[in-house]
């Protein structure tokens, strides 16, 4: 590549005016300002989807405040794609230019849905310019040059300019041009290819070329500078112009609210110049005239921080000496390193060297955290409300503004809220929620009562983290396609997810789970339908586990309905009454019915169904408490008859008896059942069932009733070796769930029916020597080595031995 | 160099590189502020290096910290360098101190034993019977002759100094003058204007002596981090043992002393081990022992004089790795447990791929058997 060549060349073709620009630079869009304003144009062409032609006019909008973005949904799975605007960009100054002098502006790159790779998008901003950063020449004169990375070489290099010097735009660009093109030069042209960086750059040239041809007089065409030198190339080049890719731009563009915190390309956004606020900043002080407004806001960053650090205590205490001597500092790291005025180095260089008295990278979290608050920022943009913005984005936005959220910041905050006396705070919540279960990076919830399951109802706060970002709106904005507000998106959803269901038709535990839903969402508009559903399926809901879950959702939905503020218990606990009784009635169908299909089917059945008692004593116990309208005599008289059925599987035996010793209004229930379940004549399965089911419904009651342990241990007493050895998986499933202190109070218990003796002590270690081992492993290799010279190896595998 | 300078074990950076100081000093051209001999911008050539002056690069890896140690020496704050054992921070303060004020041997070495008259000064006590207390009997310390002569001084592991001898910095460095009561009442040297103080403090020694936040705010802080690039590092590595074997008189003729592969293997296995993370981004245990660049030179020149006097001259990966062992187990059980595991994980599977890895885990699998 001749330099000298590069250097001269002309960055103008056929009266278009070539721009190279680096996305977000303060020192681009001033030297762009004074480039429109001496050349005129009759067009300015900018790098950015064509599509977004359509939005020209909101973006001209007076009130329109940056950071904004236009946000690209993603027609498939994938999210969608940003184009940041902020006051230093150089597109937002073409922009206005293009307002205030009525010139027309085009934008002229392909959308970023035609783009090779388009489904799965490396960065989501169509302002990426990584190319440049890990250009292997950029790299090259970062490392010749000292720097740490190439935004600190690039802010040496082209911002810290004086205004005077920016006004002189020809050798700016000429400049920008020819690291643009060094960058360039080592990259791959296939590379650049299957990224889809051609295919861009050919509906560039298309663009320009067709402009050309239809406007008259001096054109302006601002771009990354990455792209200039193929532009000219390309448009000087006799050669076949390379064909663009047609194809369907998808869903249209959104203006939305931008964040400083996402334009940083700190964060990981990878679009421009790092630091938005300072270069915010610096934007305002060339708009005012300042030769080197870098040096005032050095300064006045420098004095903040230290006021910050001072009022947070994170480091040792920054006293004004520090903050002169940090003052001095930079200006002194300028004047060494030959720069104009101190830059965004030379002030993280002096914070560091002169506010932090610990190793760097032992730096305490707030004196990072607020380093980065004073580069990056956290203000948000704002846009008027227009015909083009989708309407359940307004209607978020009033939401969200009624909802207490700050829609001005983009910073992470907690929100107590007081759901139990407040009204107010109740709304709130329902609207977090309903952000929430949207899917809208809006709103988390972090504790307090929850209101799904019905636990922590007693708890006095709930805790959203709530935050409104660029995310926020762009995740709106993709929720736009589904309907009007949120309300009506939610609704329209759940009334999809109970067509959505397996069964041909809702049952009830579905359409009670998509109203309990609803009321907690506050989307009430469709409840009357799916309660008259309700209604007409109850009948044909026999199930015991699906009557259970009704009862069980409708129980939830009682206990939480004042931090919901649900409008109608009536019809609730009419419900409540009906599937309840229904679902006692279901025991005595269980208590005559053998579970179907294998071993492992038959005692899934039946631990679902003992799962149901449970829940169905929880609920009672809740009834007896006097907060449920039920009638707690009506479970008690089930369970009587479940465990008096002498044909009831043993475990629902169990557990029914269990329940019922529970209670106490029998003393010697457990006694006789036991004597019958554990006694003479029981099968050894049907035992262990009982056993199980008393366990897995009251632990309990095997160390506090001296009998049922005595009956069982004499029952395992009487079996013989083989047949203990047989049972003795299940035995070991059904202590498993004991804990294992309960575990070892039984032990206790068991060993004092044992006379004489200690009881071993089950956590000492038996020893058995390695030597023992070895020998044992060698002589097991000797045998299996004469079994196999002999041809009996399958006398070692399980088969085998059978 | 003279005989007689020949024969001195180590030279100070003054006399080592003072041909490049006379050179930038007769070239400087840039404002000089007062007390200094070289301008800040000749300060940073002489560490940084120029190409076009014939300037050799003596720091490497962070030269922004250069500038920023540069600019607070020319500020009232003290400098102090923290940083993880053998990162060259006392190469960097005596380059420093050469570089502005010509000596870097107004040295305080900070330890427990370390007392008042080691910062103030003493007196020559058969001088002071015979005339009382006068200039001739006063015995000054580094850092009375460095605010007399309006130089910098440099203190060494400050914080294994007690705290009280500590606090004498303070008015040291914010009245920059000392009072010398025995001389009358008016008698004070006032520090002449060149004159300050380059601190350093090992981050493995926090806790000895933990500094008042008095003394902090007094100084600068600036954190000297071992360096991470590897091709960087491992050239810096085969130039300091050439230097050494270049001081030694042992340097090889015609070829280089520590050949590439084995001080890129050399070099790999100190920074895998330091920062607990292989070159494939394998999570490794380190060892808390000090694995530095300069320990790196250490074992290197010691593994070359090794093959060059009691083996055949041809070094190879085993000499690195007899050495490596003695430099990295200084009696940590522990430490052994972290290295062996770091042999038979990473330098076994390496040695899969021929020399030097080869030589080198065939040695240290001799050694830990």
């Amino acid at each position: 590549m001749d330099l000298n060549l590069l250097q001269n060349e002309s960055l103008e073709w056929n009266e278009v005016r070539f721009v190279p620009i680096r996305h977000h630079s303060p020192a681009c869009a001033t030297a762009l300002r004074s480039l429109l304003e001496e050349v005129s144009p009759r067009a300015i062409l900018i790098e950015g989807p064509r599509e977004f032609d359509a939005l020209l006019a909101e973006l001209a909008d007076d009130r329109v405040r940056c950071p904004v973005a236009v946000f690209t949904p993603s027609a498939g799975e994938g999210a969608g794609w940003f184009f940041p605007l902020c006051e230093s960009s150089p597109e937002w100054v073409a922009l206005r230019h293009h307002r205030e002098q009525g010139v027309e502006a085009h934008f002229i790159d392909l959308s970023p849905a035609c783009r090779a790779g388009a489904g799965d998008p490396p960065s989501r901003s169509l302002m990426d310019e990584s190319r440049l950063a890990h250009s292997r020449w950029v790299q090259a004169l970062v490392t010749e040059t000292g720097c740490r990375d190439h935004d600190e070489l690039w802010e040496r290099l082209f911002e810290l300019r004086t205004l005077d010097a920016l006004r002189d735009w020809r050798g700016f660009f000429r400049e920008v041009h020819l690291w643009c093109a060094l960058g360039r030069s080592t990259w791959d042209p296939r590379a650049l290819r299957s990224d889809g960086e051609l295919d861009r750059e050919a509906c560039m040239v298309h663009e320009i070329r067709r402009h050309r041809a239809r406007i008259d007089g001096p054109l302006v065409v601002v771009t990354g500078g990455f792209h200039t030198p193929s532009l000219l190339e390309q448009l000087r080049s006799n050669a076949k112009p390379a064909r663009v890719p047609a194809c369907d731009p998808g869903l249209g563009p959104s203006l939305i609210r931008y964040g400083f915190r996402e334009l940083d390309a700190l964060a990981g956004y990878a679009s421009g110049m790092p630091s938005p606020a300072y270069q915010q900043g610096i934007m305002d002080g060339f708009r005012r005239g300042e030769q080197t407004p870098s040096r005032r806001v050095c300064r006045d960053m420098l004095l903040r921080m230290g006021r910050s650090l001072r009022e947070s205590g994170a480091t040792e205490r920054v006293g004004t000496p520090a903050v002169e001597s940090a003052v001095v500092h930079a200006e002194r790291l300028a004047a060494l390193r030959d720069l104009v005025a101190p830059g965004r180095s030379e002030w993280l260089d002096s914070a560091h060297s002169c506010f932090l008295k610990e190793a760097r990278h032992e730096a305490r979290g707030a004196f990072r955290q607020e380093l980065l608050r004073m580069l990056g920022g956290s203000a948000m943009g704002d846009i008027p409300p227009s015909d083009s913005s989708p309407p359940l984005l307004e209607d978020a936005r009033r939401q969200a503004k009624a909802a207490r959220v700050n829609l001005e910041d983009t910073t992470r905050r907690t929100a107590h809220l007081d759901v139990h006396r407040k009204p107010a705070h109740r709304a709130r919540e329902r609207f977090f929620r309903l952000v929430s279960w949207l899917g809208v990076p809006l709103a988390t919830w972090q504790g307090g009562p929850d209101l799904v399951h019905g636990t922590g109802l007693d708890l006095l706060t709930s805790q959203w983290q709530i935050a409104w970002n660029p995310l926020v709106e762009a995740s709106l904005c993709e929720l736009a396609k589904e309907g009007g507000s949120l309300q009506s998106v939610a609704s329209q959803r759940l009334a999809e997810r109970l067509v959505g269901t397996e069964a041909a038709t809702p049952d009830c535990p579905d359409l009670l789970r998509t109203v309990q839903t609803a009321c907690l969402l506050g989307v009430l508009d469709r409840i009357a339908g799916w309660r008259e559903q309700v209604a007409l399926r109850e009948a044909e809901e026999t199930s015991f586990a699906g009557l259970v879950e009704s009862c069980r959702r409708l129980v939830v939905l009682r206990q939480v309905r004042h931090l919901v503020d649900f409008p109608d218990p009536v019809w609730l606990d009419d419900w409540l009454s009906r599937f309840w009784a229904r679902s006692v009635f279901a025991l005595d169908a269980l208590a005559g019915h053998a579970p179907q299909g294998g071993v492992v089917e038959r005692r899934q059945e039946t631990e679902s169904v003992v799962t149901g008692l449970l829940t169905l004593r929880e609920i009672c116990r809740e009834s007896s408490e006097g907060r449920m309208p039920l009638d707690a005599d009506l479970f008690r008289r089930g369970l009587e008859r479940l465990a008096a059925t002498s044909n009831t599987p043993g475990m629902l035996a169990g557990a029914a008896t269990a329940l019922l010793a529970l209670d106490g209004r029998d003393g010697t229930l457990l006694e006789r059942a036991t004597t019958v379940h554990l006694g003479v004549g029981a099968s050894e399965r049907e035992a262990t069932d009982f056993l199980r089911g008393i366990l897995r419904a009251a632990p309990e009651l095997l160390l506090r009733e001296g009998k049922p342990l005595r009956a069982l241990h004499e029952r395992i007493g009487a079996w013989d070796e083989e047949r203990f050895l047989g049972l003795l998986p299940e035995l070991r499933q059904c202590f498993q769930m004991l804990d294992p202190a309960r575990i070892d109070q039984l032990a206790d218990r068991i060993h004092e029916m044992v006379p004489g003796g200690e009881r071993p002590d089950p956590f000492a270690a038996v020893e058995v020597p390695s030597s023992q081992i070895l020998s044992a492993a060698r002589l097991e290799s000797r045998l299996a080595a004469v079994l196999d010279r002999e041809g009996l190896s399958r006398w070692l595998s399980p088969e085998g031995a059978e | 160099m003279t005989e007689s300078a020949k024969s001195i074990l180590r030279h100070s950076a003054e006399s080592l590189h003072a041909d490049e100081l006379a050179r930038l000093q007769a070239s400087d051209a840039d404002p000089r502020p007062e007390g200094w001999r070289l301008s800040p911008r000749a300060v940073r050539r002489f560490l940084l290096g120029d190409s076009k002056q014939g300037i050799e690069r003596k720091f490497y890896g962070d030269d922004p910290l250069v500038d920023r140690c540069i600019v607070t020496l020319m500020g009232n704050q003290g400098l102090m360098l923290v940083g993880e054992p053998g990162t060259a921070k006392s190469l960097l303060s005596e380059l420093l101190a050469a570089a502005i004020s010509g000596d870097s041997g107004l040295v305080v070495q900070g330890t427990a034993g370390t007392t008042e008259d080691h910062l103030r000064y003493s007196w020559n006590y058969a001088l002071l019977l015979s005339e009382g207390p006068s200039n001739r009997s006063l015995v000054p310390s580094p850092f009375h002759q460095a605010m007399s002569g309006g130089k910098i001084v440099r203190f060494e592991e400050i914080t294994r100094c007690p705290p009280e001898i500590q606090d004498v910095m303070i008015s040291l460095l914010s009245e920059k003058m000392l009072l010398i009561p025995e001389m009358g009442d008016g008698a004070r040297l006032h520090a002449r204007r060149g004159f300050n103080v380059i601190a350093t403090a090992n981050l493995r020694d926090r806790g000895v002596h933990e500094m008042s936040s008095a003394l902090k705010r007094r100084f600068n802080y600036e954190t000297v981090q071992p360096i991470k690039d590897l091709a960087l590092e491992t050239e810096l590595v085969q130039k300091r043992v050439a230097k050494e074997l270049a001081l030694d008189g042992t340097a090889p003729a015609g070829k280089p002393a520590l050949q590439q592969d084995l001080a890129l293997m050399l070099v790999t296995v100190f920074q895998e081990l330091r920062t607990g993370r292989t070159r494939e981004g394998t999570a490794i245990k380190s060892p808390d022992t000090v694995l530095s660049t300069a320990e790196a030179v250490n074992v290197a020149h010691a593994a070359v004089l090794e093959s060059r006097y009691l083996g055949n001259g041809t070094l190879d990966g085993g000499a690195l790795a007899r050495q490596l062992l003695g430099v990295a187990l200084k009696g940590d059980p522990d430490d052994a447990r972290k290295l062996r595991q770091y042999m038979e994980s990473v330098v076994k599977e390496r040695a899969r791929t021929g020399e030097p890895w080869k030589s080198f885990w065939d040695a240290s699998r001799q050694l830990w058997t």
